[in-house]
């Protein structure tokens, strides 16, 4: 029993010190396919995350109830694109860009039309703070031919955001730039030599 | 747009030492850096297409602001200059002549009300800082031909395409 016990700790143990994913600079973002409707319906509790942004929303737009369609959480590197498929065979591809000075994430959007051409109906760069959502919609869900009411709202949330990396100290002045190289030292002066006694 | 999401994956390959190499890119087209510094960045940028990118940018925003200074400075009358500094300081030193009494009962003022200040300081909690509000914001939005507008409802940015309204 001990000897398996001790087995299990080191797995254990090298599991968490081998894991990579710890240390990887990742921003973790949702995106969320919602249908907003015009007609008062109960709202979807798994919107309760951005039920906030959905009031924002719903203060310059008639729309009334939301239903959740479809979502997915990507932790993204930067310059990584994460993709979703959308109803009426789109899909949108997001992809996180850098830091702002201000704290923010600075995303790329592009929103691609229906199968089998794919073209980019829209592209967007934009910034946002952690817990914040930016909202593209105005499509209609489903084909054209439905009538539904129903409009898709896709919603990008950024979940986390990396913390800046370090820059230490002896690598930057306060003005930005490296400190200067040392300069060598001057040759040692000699030893002075012992007055002679006359 | 200055993303291209097919070189995503090329990009990631080599990412690792950008951060150490972006602050140092404008040094080194400065020429500022020491041997062994310049070594690293030129290794990088070669080796990284991104930072190879923002080199060329940095280096085309100089060269940018360069040749504006230098239309302006070649252009721009300064003579006026020299008279108008020199006639704003002689206004400058006749105020503060005429002022020096009121500035003693300021400076007397100031004193009394940083002693109060203190004290109250040193004897209440300190005041919490309030954050500032973050909001999300459309940097740039291209609707490929569609109609469409962007909105900012509180912390939430809404962009609205309408759908098959392209020419």
């Amino acid at each position: 029993m001990i000897p398996l016990l001790i087995l299990a700790a080191g797995i254990v143990g090298v599991g968490t010190a081998a894991d990579p994913a710890a240390d990887v600079p990742v921003v973790r973002a949702t995106i969320r396919a919602v249908a907003a409707t015009r007609n008062e319906a109960p709202n979807d509790p798994r919107l309760s995350p951005i039920a906030s942004s959905l009031d924002d929303f719903g203060k310059d737009f008639r729309y009334r109830g939301y239903r959740l369609v479809g979502a997915e959480s990507f932790a993204l590197g930067w310059r990584i694109s994460g993709e979703m498929e959308l109803p009426g065979r789109r899909s949108v591809t997001i992809a996180p860009l850098h830091l702002t000075p201000d704290g923010r994430v600075k995303m790329h959007l592009m929103l691609h039309g229906a199968h089998p051409e794919h073209a980019t109906k829209m592209e967007t760069d934009f910034s946002l703070p952690e817990g914040a959502t930016v909202f593209v919609g105005g499509m209609r869900l489903g084909d054209a031919t439905s009538d539904s009411g129903e409009v898709l709202l896709v919603g990008v949330t950024i979940d986390r955001i990396p913390a800046r990396p370090p820059i230490r100290a002896t690598d930057l002045n306060a003005n930005g730039r490296p400190p200067p190289e040392e300069p060598a030292l001057p040759p040692a002066a000699p030893a002075p030599r012992p007055a002679r006694v006359k | 747009m200055g993303y291209d999401p097919s070189r995503a994956r090329e990009v990631d390959l080599v990412k690792v030492g950008c951060s150490e190499v972006i602050p140092l890119l404008g040094a080194w087209l400065d020429r500022e850096l020491g041997s062994a510094d310049s070594a690293r960045v030129e290794g990088h940028v070669m080796e990284c297409p991104a930072c190879s990118d923002r080199m060329a940018l940095f280096a085309a925003q100089g060269e940018a602001l360069r040749v504006s200074m230098k239309t302006r400075v070649d252009t721009e009358d300064l003579s006026a200059l020299t008279r108008a500094v020199l006639a704003k300081a002689e206004v400058r030193r006749r105020r503060r002549l005429v002022r020096r009494p009121v500035a003693a009962a300021m400076a007397v003022a100031a004193a009394l009300a940083g002693v109060t200040l203190g004290m109250r300081t040193l004897w209440s909690p300190p005041l919490e800082v309030e954050a500032p509000v973050r909001v999300a914001s459309i940097d740039e939005v291209d609707f490929r031909g569609e109609q469409g507008f962007v909105l900012q409802a509180g912390r939430t940015s809404i962009i609205w395409l309408r759908e098959g309204t392209a020419r």
